[in-house]
Order: structure tokens, then sequence, then C-alpha cells
């Protein structure tokens, strides 16, 4: 519960219940203003406030016990403070004494210890002068408050005030302890040389590829991950010094003309290269192998074609995996045949390898329930190879296939598009 | 139709044309053949069902189909060699007639695998791509080595359907071989 210093309580009758709460003026903002920020907190520290000593709660110490003018501060062993209202109250964990607190050894009498404020040297650090307070800056030393001659101010002196708060780092703010042990403020405490130069070898980067440590003296540089490629006029890079000269700047549109050499490039770039054919490598299959997909000329064991010769075998897969696939010479690549569609080719070796696994959806809402649309997927992509449409008002029954690794269609089928692959004939029987 | 000196044309589109017959009901056409779209009439699959007797289906009641399947060899870049058909007396005969007469050659014939009869079902190993009964539902392997399945159609939902197949059939035969059923 927070206590009101505003008001104080006064022993009066029942009936007199207006005078028995007073309120006293409070302090000006000027007066609290000069008072440190350690006194604000603890206000009962002041002496000229008796009234508000005296409406201190009974179970809260009084601080000035605490704190006699002959007897050494009393501090508790773990330093803490118990915070009781408005202000703190130093915890004491000794049973020994009544009192509570453990005895501490005086600290060293030193100029900030004493308490007397106008010892201390003006810092002559600008950068110190610049971290000090407003108010330190505003209010002299010689003009502050000068009654801190009871124990209670050389308690508060050992606090750090409030311009000193604003030098100090957070660390310590009461002071530190040179190389001599000795406690001196923050403002004389003097600057240490600049650590040695420590002068390292050259080449100390470590090529994590050769596994050189640090330091070593190999002088290897670290590899490029990619060659150069040498660039010519036939490259498509729009950099270079002759650039402009090469291509026309981006974003203007020069006008069609056959005889500039802009246009003849893109020609020549839009030619298919000669004998495509030979530029895919084959497959070097096995003699067995061969001899399955010979045609007429196949020898003796076509009739136990599909049984399992135990050879490993690849599937052919869709054609932007056979431009992966091919690694340029005679003993990798890909069969690659022109033109010829994906879905005409058969999987090699069909002994050991798994079936192609495949979907077919039926579309009745295009055409209606007379003439369905069937589509073939590739279950692994769910890539559509085939369509498949019934023609209507035909005396045979019969199927049209559209090639769909193409491309689309477009809106409607016909045979004269180049996708079309054929189409499944029914034959009439007779009884 | 009235008497008159020139000679009659009854095909079409002559004017004497009055009416066609229509194709025969869908339970008959038991033998397909599949097309190329090049002009000559190239051939690269056939098709025929087995006809079962209305006796034996009043007696053993619905049997599973029975299909035979010829299909053409394979070139060094694992296309099928398209067969051209000539009906012209003397000359080739189509892939159907092939297979009537049993004069496959060198070409690669399959059959419908038998399922096993249990418990009133008739039962295939799918290998877990079927799960809806139909009629619709086969296997396809060589006569030699009917454990050797090279094509196999089965149900899935109502207009879904699981289709597996490798060599020496490509997409377009096995699209082809699963069509048929729709027809039939």
């Amino acid at each position: 519960m927070s206590y009101n210093k505003s008001f104080v309580v006064e022993e009066s009758d029942d009936s007199d219940y207006e005078n028995r709460v007073t309120r006293k003026p409070r302090r000006s903002t000027v007066e609290n203003q000069q008072r440190s920020s350690y006194d604000r907190r603890n206000q009962f520290h002041d002496e000229d406030d008796e009234d508000r000593r005296s409406s201190r709660p009974k179970n809260r110490r009084n601080y000035e016990d605490d704190y006699d003018d002959d007897e050494q501060p009393r501090i508790s062993r773990q330093g803490s403070l118990r915070r009781s209202g408005e202000g703190f109250v130093p915890r004491s964990l000794n049973e020994n004494d009544s009192r509570g607190g453990a005895r501490r050894p005086p600290p060293p009498a030193t100029a900030w210890a004493s308490g007397r404020r106008d010892e201390w040297p003006e810092p002559e650090n600008s950068r110190e002068e610049a971290g000090r307070s407003a108010w330190a800056k505003a209010v002299p030393k010689s003009e502050r408050r000068e009654s801190r001659e009871s124990s209670s101010e050389r308690r508060l002196s050992r606090r750090p005030s409030s311009d000193e708060e604003d030098d100090a780092p957070r660390g310590n703010r009461n002071r530190y302890n040179d190389d001599d042990g000795r406690d001196r403020p923050y403002n004389e405490r003097p600057t240490r040389p600049p650590p040695p130069r420590v002068e390292r070898p050259h080449k100390t980067y470590a090529n994590p590829r050769n596994g050189n440590g640090y330091g070593e003296e190999e002088e290897e540089e670290y590899p490029r991950q990619q060659p150069r490629v040498e660039r010519n006029e036939n490259t498509r890079s729009r950099s270079g010094s002759n650039a402009s000269q090469r291509y026309p700047p981006r974003g203007q549109y020069e006008e069609y003309d056959d005889r500039s050499p802009h246009h003849q490039q893109q020609q020549q770039w839009q030619q298919p290269p000669p004998n495509h054919r030979d530029q895919y490598a084959i497959v070097i299959r096995s003699d067995r192998e061969a001899d399955l997909t010979r045609g007429s000329t196949g020898t003796a064991d076509d009739d136990d074609i599909l049984s399992d010769d135990g050879n490993g075998a690849d599937i052919i897969k869709q054609e932007h995996d056979l431009n992966e696939r091919n690694e340029g010479g005679d003993l990798g690549g890909v069969m690659r045949l022109g033109n010829t569609s994906l879905v005409m080719l058969c999987p090699a070796n069909g002994g050991t390898t798994d079936l192609v696994q495949c979907v077919i959806l039926r579309d009745r809402t295009l055409g209606g329930k007379m003439t369905p649309v069937y589509k073939l997927f590739l279950e692994n992509k769910m890539k559509c190879l085939i369509l498949a449409q019934k023609i209507s008002l035909s005396s045979t029954s019969n199927y049209h296939f559209f090639d769909m690794t193409r491309g689309t269609p477009g809106g409607t089928l016909s045979k004269k598009s180049g996708n079309y692959l054929g189409k499944l004939r029914a034959h009439d029987s007779k009884r | 139709m009235t008497l008159s000196g020139e000679s009659l044309s009854l095909l079409p589109p002559s004017p004497d044309f009055l009416l066609r017959i229509s194709p025969p009901p869908p339970l008959l056409r038991t033998q397909y053949s599949i097309v190329t779209c090049s002009e000559a009439r190239e051939e690269i699959g056939a098709v025929i069902f087995e006809r079962v007797g209305i006796f034996s289906q009043f007696k053993e009641g619905c049997q599973p189909r029975k299909m035979n399947v010829l299909l053409p060899n394979l070139n060094a870049e694992s296309e099928p060699i398209p067969r051209k058909v000539v009906e012209a007396v003397g000359q080739r005969k189509s892939m159907v007639d092939m297979i009537k007469h049993s004069e496959t050659g060198r070409m690669f014939l399959l059959r419908s695998k038998e399922p096993v009869y249990e418990n009133g079902n008739y039962r295939l190993n799918f290998h877990g791509r079927v799960s809806v009964p139909s009629v619709k539902n086969f296997q396809l392997s060589s006569p030699d080595d009917p454990a050797h399945v090279v094509c196999q159609f089965g149900k899935v939902g109502d207009d879904r359907f699981h289709l597996d197949y490798k060599a020496p059939l490509n997409a377009f035969q096995a699209f082809s071989l699963a069509l048929c059923h729709f027809d039939t």
C-alpha cells in the first residue's frame, strides 16, 4: 500500500472529522530538484521533516537509528535494502546484532567518501562534462546544500550523487580500484596505454579447401568456383567494352532492318544447329539390350524377350530431364530422337524396371456422356501426356488421341493440329 | 427409288442413298486397331476380345473379359515399327487378322491374365493400385510367363483409373488398350 506523503494523521475527536486529516503543503519543485535522487527516495532522512517521521508506520524502523553519528554504519550482509513504503530500509540478517546488520570495516577515507563535494576536483575532460546532468551543470557545487554533517550525510555520501551517477558507468557507480588497490573516483582514473601491436604474417587467410590453418605462409589463392567464360561476339552477353556497338541500348527499339548486324545475329541464334542428331550422345547398350530393340533383324532370342535377364536399365524420362543428363562424350548421355514425342517411346528393357504409373481421368462434362474426354497423367509429376476424345456421329467407335506434352492444343481439337497422334478404330464384327 | 436409265449408286453421297443401317451394338465390338496419324494407314497395335457365349453367361454368370493384344517390334530408338495395312487381295493383312490366324511372327503377343476365383469373386493382385472392383480391370502378360505383368489397368474412383505399363508398351498403346474396355 502506498503511503501518501501529503496527508498527516493527527489525533482528534471523531466529531471533528474535518480537522482530523489536514493537508500539508507540498515542497516546492525547486526544493525537490535540489535534493538528490536518493534523498527523494528516502524522504524520512530529512531532519526538518519531523512530522513525517513521526507519522511513519510503527513496523518500520527508524532509519536514523541504524546509523549513529559515532558508530559505524551498519550495512546488511547482502547489502540489500528492503523497500518499505516510499523509502528503502536496510535489511539486517545478523541475529547477533539486536538492530540487525553486520558490521563492516570503514572504507578508506577519500575525498569522495568524505562527503565533501566541494573538495572534489572539477572534471577536465569535456566528455565527462557533457555527461553530467543538467542540474549538476546549472547549480555549482559551492551553492549546493551543506547540511550534511550528520551521520546520515556520511552514509549518503557513500552513495553516488546525481551528477556522479551520470559520470560513472552503471557497473560500478561508487568507485573503482586501481592497480595499487586504492579507491579512486572515476574522474581520476588514469588512462592505460594501448596494447602493443602484434605483427602477424602477411598471408593469414585460411583456405578451407586445402585445410590450411590460420597464419600459414602458403600463397594459394581461393580458386574460382566457375571457370571463366571467354566472351566474344557470338555470346549473348551484354557486357564488355564494345557492347554498345554490338547491341542496341536497352529500352530503345530500332527499326526492323534485315541488313542490321543485330538482326543478322538474331537470325543466327534462331536457326537450328546443323546435324542436331549428331549432337546427342548414344547410350552404349549391351548386346542383349540391342537385340531387344532390334526390329525384324532380331536373333532367335526374341521369343523370351519378356523374361527377366537381370540387366539394369534406365527409364527414359521426360524431355527436360533428358537434357540434364546429357553429359557429353560417348560414354554419357541419353538418347534423343529428334522430333519424336515422349509418348511414343517405350521404357527401355522392360525386364527389371518397374511399371510406369499413370492416372486416367474421365471428364464427362465436356461433350456430355456420349463423347467423354479422357486424359492420361504421369502420376509422379501429374503431367498430362495424352488427351483422348470419342468422336460423335460416327459409325465406328473411334477415339482420337492428342499429344499434350507439346503444349495445349487450344480451344478445339482437330486432326490438323500439330499434336495429333492417331486414333483407336473399332472393327465391326460379324456374327 | 425410281427406275431410270442411269446406273444406280447406293453409296453416299449419292442422291439415291436414303438410309443407312445403324452399326452393330457395342456388345459385338470386339476388334480394335491402333492407327497412327500418318497418311498411309499404319497400325501399331491390335486388340481382340474373346466372345462369351450366352449359355455360359447364364450358367456361370458375368465373367471377366479375355483379350489378346498384338504389338509390333521396336526399333533401335525404342519406337514401335508401324505396320502398313493393304486390304488388297494377296497383300498384307491387318494385325487383327494376324491374331485370328495366329500369325504373329516376331511381334509381341500379350494376353490378359486370368483372375483367381475365390469366395464368389474374381481376384487379381494389382499391388495396391486398384481399389474398386470392376469388369474393366485387367492385367496383361506374356502367355509364356503369366507372372510377369506388362500392363495393368483398374478403377479407383468414379472417373479415376490407374494405368501402369512398361516395355514393349508405350504410353499411346497402353492408353488405347485401356480405352478399349470403356467401349466394350
